[in-house]
């Protein structure tokens, strides 16, 4: 049980990181948006 | 031992320079002036070659309708035809042509000679002029099916269609007008991508919601 939890807890903190990644590339295409 | 690097064959030391310097003749010259020209030509070369790949442009072209020739426009873009469509309907709208009040879809039923057929279009450019568009999107190749070439053949009614000999302000305003399509697929493939990545955001965020739920669970089974 608790090695289940911290399996999860260790991929909640991926997630996190992956949602930051994928965040910065959604910002980045918008920008180009704004010198087109 | 100390070496001394040879001279340049066309640059000479000593006493013979001293001697020629003030007596130089144009073959002295020659060669140097050679290897910068070539140098430069490359660079030219280099440059244009950026240049040309870098943007395209909307050129004069004849192209075959109705079994006649008839003056008309290619352009060259980065995108598949679906895109390539797309913008076709987007730039349209920005003259305030709707193609699809006569039905979704319609326009692609409205051929001639494969060509789809817009009626009544108003450039800016030109005075509340009303111009038919026929246009054609092939994809640049068999092997370049993400690239697509744009055909344009511009009228003024029926087969009298415009060449640059006869109407050059109307055949520069279409040019400019299918030029925009360069900038208008950019931005409509950027808004394609930017949807995509906002999707992408939020498959990312259920996954999390459902990783905290998980937890939640989890936590509550210890107890």
């Amino acid at each position: 049980m608790q090695a289940n939890l911290r399996n999860n807890k260790n991929d909640q903190a991926m997630q996190e990181k992956e949602i930051a990644n994928q965040k910065i590339k959604l910002e980045e295409l918008k920008t180009k948006v704004v010198k087109l | 031992m100390l070496r001394v690097k040879p001279p340049h064959p066309w640059v000479t030391f000593g006493n013979e320079t001293r001697k020629k310097q003030n007596n130089f003749s144009v073959s002295d010259f020659v060669p140097l002036k050679l290897k910068k020209m070539t140098r430069l030509y490359v660079m030219i070369a280099f440059l244009f070659t950026g240049i040309m790949t870098g943007s395209s442009q909307a050129t004069f072209t004849t192209i075959t309708i109705d079994k006649k020739i008839q003056p008309g426009l290619v352009l060259e873009l980065p995108n598949n035809t679906d895109v390539a469509e797309s913008t076709i309907l987007q730039k349209l709208k920005e003259t305030g042509y709707n193609p699809e009040t006569k039905g979704e879809l319609f326009w692609k039923k409205n051929k001639l000679d494969g060509f789809y057929a817009f009626n009544g279009i108003v450039l800016a450019a030109l005075n509340n002029q009303k111009l038919d568009m026929y246009f054609k999107v092939e994809p640049k190749s068999k092997t370049q099916k993400d690239k697509s070439t744009i055909y344009l053949l511009v009228s003024k009614g029926y087969d009298n269609f415009i060449s640059p000999e006869v109407d050059t302000a109307t055949f520069a305003a279409a040019t400019a007008f299918l030029n925009g399509f360069v900038a208008g697929t950019a931005g409509y493939r950027l808004n394609l991508d930017i949807e995509e990545q906002g999707k992408v955001v939020k498959n990312a965020e259920k996954n999390l919601a459902s990783l905290q739920d998980d937890d939640k669970d989890l936590v509550r089974e210890d107890r």
